[in-house]
């Protein structure tokens, strides 16, 4: 028996693919002869899932009796990748789990791989009480899935993209091509076929390559784990940018209110969202703006409190040696410095980070006169309120903008810090995602007010 | 995109640049500056036609949950004008003085004339005084009265400020008067200011506003008395919490009200186009607050006509008193200029006019009830 | 009517409480203020009938793309650089007025050039942003000021502060003969939407002003003319209302807030104001800036980043002047200044209908 097998010479386009995945170690040649017919399979043992090789591909090749039977079996197959042309390409297709079968001169590519992490899991960057309690994976397949299960629509388009990186992953765009724009499809498709990256690792990095910016604050795309905001977003003419092995979607184009967005909003009735949204927006203003307030009020023009207030302030600044904006910038770098500690640390260690940092390392900086209660008050107040923005790219940049805006009211006073607030908004609305504008206001339908501007 | 990044790091450069070597003239601290609360005025006495200004400076207190009183610092200095007291004044401290927070002016009572004039310019021309600060009249004098720290006074706020304004006190014998509108009237024909009068009491620990004084440019200012007081609050500013005693035999009523009206009108007389009498209406609502007497709610017209006829006699009073010493606190002036179509003359038709001009008023008080019992 | 030219509209409207205008309403209210302001307020809505009438043939076209299909160029280039100056000049009076009034009552100590410093980057990318986000940060601007304003407004007009007895003394001047600096003066409120001749390139649907727009361009202009002549009157008084340099300002630091915030309005005044300041100055300078450019025929250069190193020449000279003549220019000399601009107002609207006119009729044939 054995020197049968060793008669059959695998064909040279089998060897040539063969020999050039040839030292890892996961690699698996297989010929399976039975009486005069012979298949050779190509694969790696570590992304194919060995069980349904087994089912799918063995078992029925020594049930069968005929070559020809065989051959237009694999060929029915529902598993079938279409073969792609150039042997890199083959052989990429084989690294990402599919099992490449030759019988004669009839080659096949079987999708059968297994994807260890393909469980939907829990959002836990956008929780929210209401809508879907589960997340995207971490396998493009499922996720599409996902998709798929809420919209049924013969318009939506999934449509496959390949990086021309290191790791070759797998992107798909999924639109719904009534309601997509042609003229953005074809700018994030230049977009992502014109990275010039070595390495995309996921979602993440690739939205930020998208951006096409290298000093850009703002995100111009948006990352969601949540499908009812993929939904959402899809419906009204956006573009979702799946990245195989990574739980997050992008979103593009974005404007600056998608990110002020909960998708709770939906959930509830119309006065308590009208309530929530006003507090998110008021929460936006004050972390953005509550530092420089006091810098200017108290520094500038302490004419705006009330007396009362006045004195109160003055008296709790008592014996603080430093100006006010150097207190204000050593706050909030220590709160920031709070913030990324206990993002860090595993949960049961980040609450005693911030009691210790928070409660006691505060107050004993007010008994020490570092700094006033006031302060404190401020401080405590801009770090709560940043964290109403629901999306935490959109929060991380206007951490950023609150030091900006702290510069110039430091330098100009108050009138400096309407102005640079002025200057914020001209530079958001100047601002384009997607060459959509990313700031402005939609009084009417969205569709109606982009199609105005066109015409 | 080099080319504009280039210009864009340029301007950058350029704007910090400059902001570096211009910054830090006007940024000062709060705790570096010192906030006045109160400005006395006072007429010199070393300095020939100066002034002695007082400053009640209000101290910020480390922690004013635990101190008990409210802690200020008194500055004073004489000048031939306002402005160079204050001036002179900032040399007597360590910190800035801040007068963005100033919001009582007092002024001697001696001082209420065509001094007036001169400081309200002062005031007006700096930007940084609030126009809503109150004046009000001092007697004895600004400075005796700024230094009364009354017991009531709670630490980090000024007591001087809670009467006025009807933030804290509602009392219908305080009147209030912003420095606008002190401007205003002063510079219009045809209405008096009035300004509160502060006093203090023998142990210097209580301030007492319940007097006020009618300013007149020309003369010295006349003072209206505490019911004088009451009675130009509630008709002219509908100030509630008014209380009024009717006696008639020996019932004795004290009676509340909570709303008045007053409207007027100008009768021409024959001929010439000048007024010859006021025709007043007064309307008054209110509930019977205390009575010597059971009372009975089908004798409240009578009450009513009680009340009105002794309301109407009071009034009387006051407004030939007015008359008399040619004062118009009413601004009766101003609302004739305002009810004919401008002429040359027409204030001074008014001036003429007015010493002889006749009242006629009526006063209605309708009582609503008995208070909560009968 | 598009919404943006609302906006255009109403922002002018603002802006000019602090400007000159009222004072120079004061110094006349004896000498016919109030009856000059009636017939100006139907003669500036006419203006603004015949301005967005004439433009309706050319929808999404600026005035110089119209003027360079239609009219040879010695006459086109002239013109746009005398409407450009105009509008460069109506920018620099507000950044002025503007400039002072923080000097004076927001930062006393703060020198001159720091404060010109802060404006300098912010208006200067305000310039040279695209003509549409102008529009969009105008419209933002506003919703975000609205709340604060109407509530400043409601304040004024309930405030017992406000006299209505030295109010209708005012209007007791309602028969004296007309004046002419007060009718260029009110005329100029309208002046907002004449901010069309560049916009108009992106308000591609066709205008319509018929009764209705008359009548909110009619309503919108009396009540911001009411507002500007009789508020500072009745808290003021009217016999000396004409001695005070920014009767505004005085006017909202008598107004009080008893419970609010803040108890001094005059600081939501002048942060309010700052903001509509800075949109009047920017949209401004943007048009004077557009102006310019065509009127040079920059598309026509063949240099590189032509466009850019317009920009940055317009800029520097934009600031340049700016600087000058705020360091230079007296209370005094800028209200005799904004006399003469207001004057020559009306002369060069109607100078522009009327060339609207002969381009619509040239058109047509």
């Amino acid at each position: 028996m054995d020197e049968a097998t060793c008669h059959i010479e695998p064909p040279a386009y089998f060897t040539r693919l063969a020999t050039r995945l040839e030292p890892t170690a996961d690699i698996v040649k297989k010929t399976l002869k039975s009486r005069d017919r012979v298949v050779h399979l190509l694969y790696l043992k570590s992304v194919v899932d060995m069980m349904q090789l087994q089912e799918i591909v063995v078992k029925p090749f020594y049930e069968m009796s005929a070559e020809q039977n065989f051959a237009e079996y694999i060929q029915s197959l529902p598993y079938e990748t279409k073969m792609p042309t150039g042997d890199e390409e083959v052989l990429i297709e084989i690294t990402k789990g599919n099992v490449f079968v030759m019988i004669d001169k009839q080659i096949t590519l079987l999708e059968l791989k297994i994807v260890a992490a393909n469980a939907v899991q829990e959002a836990i960057m956008e929780p929210t009480i209401h809508g879907p309690q589960l997340g995207l994976s971490e396998s493009i397949e499922t996720n599409i899935n996902v998709i798929r299960q809420r919209y049924h629509k013969p318009s939506l388009i999934i449509e496959p993209m390949q990086l021309e990186d290191a790791s070759n992953r797998d992107i798909a765009l999924i639109y719904d091509e009534e309601r997509v724009k042609p003229q953005l499809l074809k700018i994030i498709r230049k977009r992502i076929l014109t990275l010039e990256v070595e390495l995309v690792q996921g979602s993440s990095d690739l939205q930020y390559y998208m951006n096409n910016k290298k000093y850009s604050l703002f995100p111009t795309s948006l990352l969601t784990e949540r499908p009812d905001r993929i939904l959402h977003n899809m419906a009204v003419g956006k573009v979702i940018i799946l990245v195989d092995g990574s739980p997050h979607a992008i979103i593009a184009p974005t404007t600056f209110f998608d990110f002020m967005l909960s998708m709770e909003d939906a959930y509830y009735s119309f006065w308590v969202v009208s309530l929530i949204r006003f507090l998110r927006y008021a929460g936006l203003f004050t972390c953005i703006m509550l530092p420089s307030i006091y810098v200017g009020v108290t520094s500038y023009t302490p004419e705006v409190l009330r007396t009362e207030l006045a004195l109160t302030v003055a008296a709790s600044r008592i014996g603080v040696p430093y100006p006010s904006f150097i207190e204000v910038f050593f706050m909030l770098i220590f709160i920031e410095l709070l913030t990324e500690a206990s993002m860090r640390l595993p949960n049961s260690i980040s609450a005693t980070a911030t009691t210790v940092g928070g409660l006691i390392l505060g107050t004993a900086a007010v008994e020490a006169a570092l700094t006033s209660n006031i302060m404190v008050i401020v401080v405590s107040l801009v770090a709560i309120s940043t964290f109403v923005i629901p999306i935490s790219e959109m929060n991380y940049a206007v951490r950023v903008c609150r030091f900006l805006l702290l510069l110039y009211t430091t330098a100009f006073g108050l009138a400096g810090m309407v102005l640079g607030m002025l200057g914020l908004l001209l530079y958001l609305v100047n601002k384009d995602s997607f060459s959509e504008p990313y700031l402005r206001m939609f009084w009417k339908n969205r569709q109606e007010e982009l199609k105005a501007d066109d015409s | 995109m080099k080319f504009l990044s280039m210009s864009k790091w340029f301007m950058v450069v350029l704007c910090m640049s400059g902001v570096l070597l211009q910054y830090g003239c006007a940024f000062k601290d709060i705790d570096k500056r010192l906030f006045v609360s109160a400005i006395g005025i006072d007429p010199a006495e070393n300095v020939e036609n100066g002034y002695k200004v007082t400053l009640k400076v209000a101290l910020p207190f480390g922690a004013i949950k635990d101190s008990e009183r409210p802690s200020f610092a008194y500055l004073s200095r004489e000048g031939q004008s306002i402005g160079e007291a204050i001036r002179m004044l900032e040399t007597h401290v360590d910190k800035v003085l801040e007068l963005g927070h100033m919001k009582t002016i007092i002024v001697h009572e001696k001082l209420l004339r065509d001094d007036m004039q001169s400081f309200m310019d002062y005031f007006i021309r700096r930007g940084d005084i609030q126009l809503i600060a109150y004046v009000a009249g001092a007697r004895p004098s600004a400075e005796t009265i700024l230094k009364v720290e009354p017991n009531t006074e709670a630490p980090a706020s000024v007591a001087l400020i809670n009467f006025f304004g009807a933030t804290a006190n509602d009392s219908p014998y305080v009147v209030t008067t912003y420095l606008f509108q002190l401007r205003r009237d002063i510079l219009a024909d045809g209405i008096n200011p009035v300004l509160p009068l502060i006093e203090t009491n023998a142990g210097g620990d209580e301030l007492i506003v319940n007097n006020s004084v009618v300013v007149d440019g020309r003369e010295d200012p006349a003072v209206l008395s505490t019911i004088e007081t009451k009675y130009f609050n509630s008709l002219l500013k509908d100030s509630t919490g008014f209380t009024y005693l009717v006696k008639e035999g020996s019932l004795k009523l004290l009676l509340n009200f909570s709303q008045s009206k007053m409207t007027y009108q100008f009768v021409p007389s024959k001929g010439s186009g000048a007024p010859r009498a006021i025709d007043m209406h007064i309307v008054m609502k209110g509930t019977i607050g205390e009575a010597n007497k059971d009372l009975s709610i089908a004798k409240l017209d009578d009450y009513n006509s009680l009340a009105s006829k002794d309301v109407k006699q009071r009034v009387m009073h006051f407004l030939t008193k007015m008359q008399e010493e040619n004062l118009d606190p009413f601004g009766f002036g101003l609302r004739y200029r305002a009810t004919r179509l401008h002429t040359e003359d027409i204030f001074t038709t008014w001036q003429k006019a007015y010493p002889d001009i006749e009242f006629k008023v009526t006063v209605d008080v309708k009582l609503q009830g008995t208070g909560s019992i009968e | 009517m598009s919404r943006f030219v609302y906006f255009l509209l109403i922002s002018n409207m603002i802006a000019n409480l602090i400007a000159a205008s009222p004072r120079i309403f004061f110094a006349k209210s004896e000498e016919g203020a109030i009856i000059t302001m009636i017939i100006a307020l139907f003669f500036g809505v006419f203006m603004n009938w015949a301005l967005i009438t004439s433009f309706k043939a050319f929808p999404g076209k600026s005035l110089p793309q119209i003027l360079s299909l239609y009219l040879s160029k010695w006459i086109t280039i002239p013109v746009l650089i005398i409407l450009g100056v105009i509008w460069y000049v109506s920018g620099l009076q507000t950044l002025i007025t503007y400039i002072d009034i923080l000097l004076r009552f927001l930062t006393p100590e703060m020198s001159v050039y720091l404060v010109i410093a802060m404006f300098i980057p912010v208006i200067t990318f305000g310039i040279i942003m695209q003509s549409r986000n102008i529009l969009f940060t105008l419209e933002l601007v506003f919703v975000l000021a609205v709340p604060a304003a109407a509530y400043y407004v409601v304040k004024l007009y309930f405030a017992e502060q406000v006299s209505w007895d030295h109010v209708a003394i005012a209007m007791t001047f309602i028969d004296n003969p007309p004046d002419y600096t007060v009718f260029s003066t009110t005329t100029y409120l309208f002046a907002g939407t004449f901010d069309i001749i560049i916009f108009n390139s992106l308000l591609k649907k066709k205008m319509t002003f018929g009764i209705k727009q008359a009548l909110i361009v009619f309503i919108l202009g009396a009540f911001a003319l009411f507002t500007t002549y009789f508020i500072p009157i009745g808290v003021l008084g009217f016999d000396q209302v004409e001695s005070t340099l920014y009767p505004w300002i005085l006017t909202s630091d008598s107004i009080r807030m008893k419970f609010g915030v803040i108890e001094r309005v005059i600081f939501i005044f002048l942060l309010l104001f700052l903001a509509i300041a800075f949109l009047n100055i920017t949209i401004h300078w943007h048009v004077a800036c557009k102006l310019f450019q065509s009127a040079f025929d920059i598309e026509q250069l063949k240099i590189k980043w032509r466009e850019k190193i317009s920009l940055v020449i317009m800029v520097v000279v934009f600031w340049s002047i700016a600087i000058y003549t705020t360091l230079k220019v007296t209370e005094y000399d800028l209200f005799l200044f904004s006399r003469y601009y207001f004057n020559f107002i009306p002369i060069v609207m109607t100078a522009l209908i009327s060339l609207m006119l002969v381009v619509n009729r040239r058109a047509k044939s």
